[in-house]
């Protein structure tokens, strides 16, 4: 089972823990970093550095939910110091349901990230065009 | 083959579009609802609602017994049925021909006049008539909201 870290601004990655764990249960494998405004940027990155010094970086994937700000800036300086985790951005529930649902022993950290990625830019739809298109195919 | 028979008020939504058809591997739904059968805007719901590369039918239930048989034998199709309500649920296993083994009972919230078994599950006394009618054909009850949850028999929560 993969290591998963949840990096966001606010409390959005303890409320992302807690929504997926309606789908898939309560996971032990998932850790949250909560960048909010009382925290200091030095207190955050020693935070996230040993949160991730505390894994096995090869089976480590590390959420962030927006490129550019500060849990993924910090993670990204980490990447670029020579540590070897996996790290996206701009997190949503479909990608974050793709990585549990479909991680096991046999596949790769970076075999996952690649269906994370699909998943979760196809779960990103114009419904109100879907229906409008199938209002006007039915008539 | 049948992979799950589920009884749900939602019939296909988040739970059991990620939740089930990843935990049980099912590739066809099969939804047993006589609304959504004749009510092509359900109907359109209910295909956006479902888990992407997977097949969705839509039968009544008195017609659904019979497509459940031959799912069973079928090799390709690895099926999960859903049934809103327990009603549905007896007359699909009354026409499935011992077809369905095991019953899963997952998401019916509470409502006025029914006796709440636990979070998920609240049944009226006909409910529960129908349940214990079921169970005497000898398909085995199982009340779980998602797949990693325990699994809890009629008995169970009766008391």
């Amino acid at each position: 089972m993969k290591d998963i870290i949840i990096a966001t601004h606010g409390h959005l990655s303890y409320e992302f823990k807690d929504t997926v764990e309606l789908f898939v249960g309560k996971k032990d494998n998932i850790r949250c970093f909560g960048m909010t405004k009382e925290k200091a940027n030095n207190a955050a990155q020693k935070e996230l550095t040993e949160m991730i010094g505390d894994s096995d970086e090869e089976q480590l994937i590390v959420l962030t939910d927006l490129m550019g700000g500060s849990p993924a800036n910090i993670c990204a300086e980490l990447l670029m110091e020579g540590h070897r985790f996996e790290l996206l951005s701009g997190l949503n529930l479909p990608m974050l349901l793709t990585l549990l649902t479909q991680d096991s022993n046999g596949i790769s950290a970076k075999e996952l990230v690649g269906n994370i990625l699909t998943e979760g830019a196809d779960g990103i739809i114009d419904i109100g065009d879907v229906i409008r298109k199938e209002l006007i195919d039915n008539d | 083959m049948i992979k799950l028979v589920r009884i749900d008020e939602r019939l296909i939504h988040g739970q059991v579009a990620i939740g089930w058809t990843s935990a049980v591997g099912a590739n066809t739904i099969l939804v047993a609802n006589d609304e959504a059968k004749n009510d092509k805007i359900k109907a359109m719901a209910l295909d956006l609602a479902k888990p992407s590369g997977s097949k969705l039918y839509i039968r009544s239930v008195e017609e659904s017994g019979p497509i459940v048989e031959k799912f069973a034998g079928a090799k390709k199709a690895q099926v999960m049925v859903l049934v809103r309500t327990i009603g549905d649920a007896l007359v699909l296993v009354e026409n499935a021909n011992g077809a369905i083994k095991e019953l899963n009972v997952g998401g019916l919230k509470f409502e006025e006049g029914k006796h709440k078994l636990n979070d998920f599950i609240s049944v009226s006394d006909e409910e529960i008539e129908q349940l214990k009618k079921i169970s005497s054909k000898g398909v085995e009850l199982d009340f779980r909201m998602l797949p990693h949850d325990k699994k809890e028999t009629l008995d169970e929560l009766l008391k």
